[in-house]
């Protein structure tokens, strides 16, 4: 549900970038706070693992596709608020190199899946999972919460969306933005991810976290310091990663990430749009590196690969770095 | 030792001592300058290995010609992301020495390049400051996981005469130690600086004729311990792996 | 007088020195014992402002120390003082021409009117007997002559802390032997000093308290 840039109007930008500004540094000042630099790995972890993730386009209803978050899984494994600042990492990252989501809608993206989605869904697992419970339990609260959040978050993106025709029209009474009112909107991005993504959200999160149960149970956030094992992590992304020209075989483009060429014929309620929304034609450009993760003169499926083995590179750089300024008091012994 | 004619009245109060206005910062400065470029040359941190230094300066010497030679984009992508992996697989402090030499070139590149690229020729500026970023980012990483010495090993299998790589050596080495030596006069200046100083020139050239004096020092002794290790005219760098017994 | 709680240091990434803390009364001597490599010598370097602990704190006649409290240049001049230092290495604190100059260093930069630094540097000659050795040049010196020269130069200054950081180490026995009754003589009148050694002397005839390093 990445939201590509001209569908929504700078001042919905705007707004949503401004409504991240104080999530963002409260998770910061909690990180901070709360994270060693011996947990940092895992959430640089968690971060690669949530941009290989949505890597993997997954077709859904009506020809197009999506992908899951892992937004949930992360806040789960350290933290919302750690979560809020991996997923934002990852989005970044995919802006700014892939082409992957918005420049101008950085905010909104990182609003729905940064925040939305891990805040949702963390509290609702918690709110099922409390005290001591079963695995059963355990994992259908994780199902639940991830289901729900990926599903909450689809629908601020549907409003988001919505939103647009009503408020941004130009004098023929054509959209400039997003031209699909919230009626078109919401049934069409929440059934994706009510059916399928909501659905492969909750299976990710529920298996990921058992993978990491079994094989290494320190790393859940508990709030405590236990051995950490990340190794079977660490071979959980490469797999990922071999595995990410998957992504490429389900054919079209997700609900809402068309190019400003393919959604002129667009089918919705029966008939194709017929016109390109003014700002999509002549709005904000920007040429990354790695534009829609493939290279000129290879391959579309190398290009994916190297695509993730660049990205998942670039996070656990940044990662590194951004441990360098964290406390690191572990190393003396008292 | 000391009689009790003259009981040193002035040791035995306590000072109240109020400093006059005098300005010390050019200490730091010079211990702040000698400081980083001790770091410099000390980087030998456990990312820098031993072995195969004239395979991995082969493979920078390639990595260059092509990336310089090539007019596909694909090219200098393919290898960005191999040194990417690289680097990902450092230390955070080597990480965060490459990039900062790195951003250095690339902010020069990006001032120089920035007319052409609003002149029009976006993608021809955007493929340079691609092959400018991939070549600093490999001689960078070379240059922080090889060691000093391998450095010299590599150079001797080109040919290069043995003395000029003595000679390298010996300096890269005495500049470590004498500039340790100059530190630490410094600090002790430092701490012995507690007021107004009329002549602060000369406590510098002081600090330097000694480290001059000590390394004249040094170098004779140096020569003498060679001697006695059976030196006999010839230099000679030795490239033969001491075989571990394994018992 | 000087308070250290619970100070980290580490040094490149290697901890150095971990939790370590010491209340230091005015007045007191205290041996700090150890093995080669425990951190002696980084404590005497926090204490003196030269390091700084990452994390901890250093307190100092009630101040707490911190870089941003020695940028204030009043207050690091008084600070250094204050604190007088004798390294182990006699060579790297000397840097004048002359035995005389080195002496009055100290005594000139503090403002003292020129009777009494000339009072201060006859004293300190009398005291460690360098009459001979007024006009030669530091470097030039033995090394038992070089640390009696050393010393006096840290007195003039009339510091209220000594830090001796392996005082004896390389010196003959009769230089041993004028430096401890030296040290016997600064406890009497009352300065506060703080000594690393392996030799127990300073615990058994100075009553130093003895804080063990590991």
């Amino acid at each position: 549900m990445h939201i590509p840039d001209n569908y929504l109007s700078p001042s919905t930008c705007a707004v949503m970038a401004a409504a991240m500004v104080p999530v963002w540094a409260i998770s910061v000042k909690k990180v901070r706070l709360e994270v060693t630099r011996e947990k940092m790995p895992l959430i640089g972890v968690g971060a690669a693992l949530s941009f290989l993730g949505m890597m993997f386009n997954v077709p859904l209803v009506g020809g197009t596709t999506g992908h899951i978050v892992g937004g949930t899984l992360l806040a789960l494994l350290c933290g919302p608020y750690a979560a809020c600042i991996a997923v934002t990492i990852a989005l970044l990252i995919q802006a700014l190199i892939f082409g992957d989501g918005g420049i101008l809608a950085f905010g909104a993206n990182c609003f729905n899946m940064a925040f939305v989605l891990p805040f949702v869904g963390y509290y609702i697992t918690k709110a099922i999972t409390q005290g001591n419970v079963s695995r059963v339990r355990k994992n259908i609260g994780r199902a639940v919460g991830s289901y729900i959040g990926i599903n909450i978050a689809a629908l601020c993106a549907a409003i988001e969306f919505g939103i647009q025709p009503y408020l941004f029209q130009d004098s023929a009474g054509h959209a400039l933005y997003c031209p699909y009112p919230l009626n078109v909107s919401i049934p069409a991005m929440l059934a994706g991810h009510l059916l399928i993504a909501g659905v492969l959200e909750a299976v990710v999160t529920v298996a990921v976290l058992e993978f990491v149960e079994k094989t290494s149970p320190g790393l859940i956030y508990k709030r405590q310091e236990t051995k950490k094992n990340y190794k079977p992590l660490y071979g959980l992304l490469l797999a990922l990663i071999a595995l990410t020209p998957l992504g490429l075989l389900a054919a079209g483009t997700a609900w809402g990430e068309w190019g400003a060429d393919e959604i002129v014929s667009v089918m919705s309620g029966g008939k194709a749009l017929g016109y390109t929304p003014a700002k999509m034609e002549s709005g904000f450009t920007f040429n990354s590196i790695f534009p829609d993760y493939s290279i000129s003169g290879m391959p579309e499926w190398l290009g994916y690969i190297l695509s993730a083995v660049a990205g998942t590179a670039i996070l656990v750089i940044l990662f590194k770095i951004i441990s360098s300024f964290m406390k690191s008091k572990g190393k003396y012994a008292r | 030792m000391q009689d009790k004619e003259r009981p040193l009245e002035w040791l035995k109060r306590e000072e109240v001592y109020k400093p006059i206005k005098d300005n010390h910062l050019y200490i730091d400065k010079t211990l702040l300058k000698l400081f980083s470029l001790l770091h410099y040359f000390k980087e030998d941190g456990p990312e820098r290995r031993e072995g195969r230094a004239g395979v991995k300066t082969a493979v920078l010497f390639f990595v260059i010609t092509i990336v310089a030679l090539t007019e596909h984009s694909f090219i200098p992508i393919i290898f960005l992301v191999i040194i990417l992996v690289r680097i990902s697989l450092l230390s955070a402090r080597t990480i965060g020495i490459i990039l900062k030499k790195l951003s250095m070139g690339e902010l020069i590149s990006v001032v120089i390049l920035l007319p052409a690229y609003f002149l029009g020729h976006q993608v021809t500026v955007i493929r340079i400051l691609l092959k400018i970023t991939v070549t600093l980012l490999y001689v960078n990483t070379f240059a922080a996981t090889v060691k000093w010495n391998e450095i010299t090993k590599g150079l001797s299998k080109v040919h290069i005469p043995d003395l000029f790589l003595f000679t390298f050596d010996l300096t890269i080495k005495y500049i470590v130690v004498l500039g340790e030596e100059c530190v630490n006069m410094l600090q002790a200046l430092k701490v012995r600086s507690i007021g107004r100083k009329k002549k602060k020139s000369k406590e510098q050239a002081n600090i330097l004729g000694i480290t001059f004096i000590k390394s004249k020092r040094m170098s004779e002794e140096m020569y003498d311990a060679m001697i006695c290790r059976g030196y006999s005219g010839e230099y000679r760098v030795t490239h033969r792996k001491i075989k571990e017994n394994k018992k | 007088m000087i308070q250290l709680e619970e100070i980290c240091f580490s040094y490149e990434e290697e901890p150095v020195v971990s939790y370590f803390s010491i209340d230091i009364k005015k007045g007191e001597s205290i041996l700090l014992n150890g093995p080669n490599g425990c951190g002696k010598t980084t404590i005497l370097k926090i204490i003196n402002g030269l390091l700084f602990a990452e994390y901890g704190d250093y307190y100092f006649e009630g101040d707490k120390v911190t870089k941003e409290l020695l940028r204030d240049q009043q207050f690091s001049k008084w600070f250094h003082q204050q604190i007088g230092y004798v390294f182990q290495d006699s060579t790297i604190q000397l840097f004048c021409a002359s035995v005389e100059e080195e002496l009055s260093f100290a005594p000139e930069q503090m403002g003292l009117n020129s009777d009494e630094v000339t009072t201060r540097v006859e004293d300190v000659i009398t005291l460690f007997e360098l009459e001979k050795l007024r006009k030669r040049a530091p470097y030039t010196l033995s090394s038992g002559e070089k640390k009696k020269v050393a010393i006096a130069s840290v007195l003039t200054a009339n510091p209220s802390v000594l830090i001796f950081d392996e005082p004896f180490s390389g010196l003959d026995n009769k230089t041993v032997k004028k430096v401890q009754e030296l040290l016997c003589q600064l406890q009497k009148m009352g300065k506060t000093m703080i000594i690393t050694s392996h030799d127990p002397w300073a615990e058994e005839v100075l009553q130093a308290r003895s804080v063990e390093m590991k």
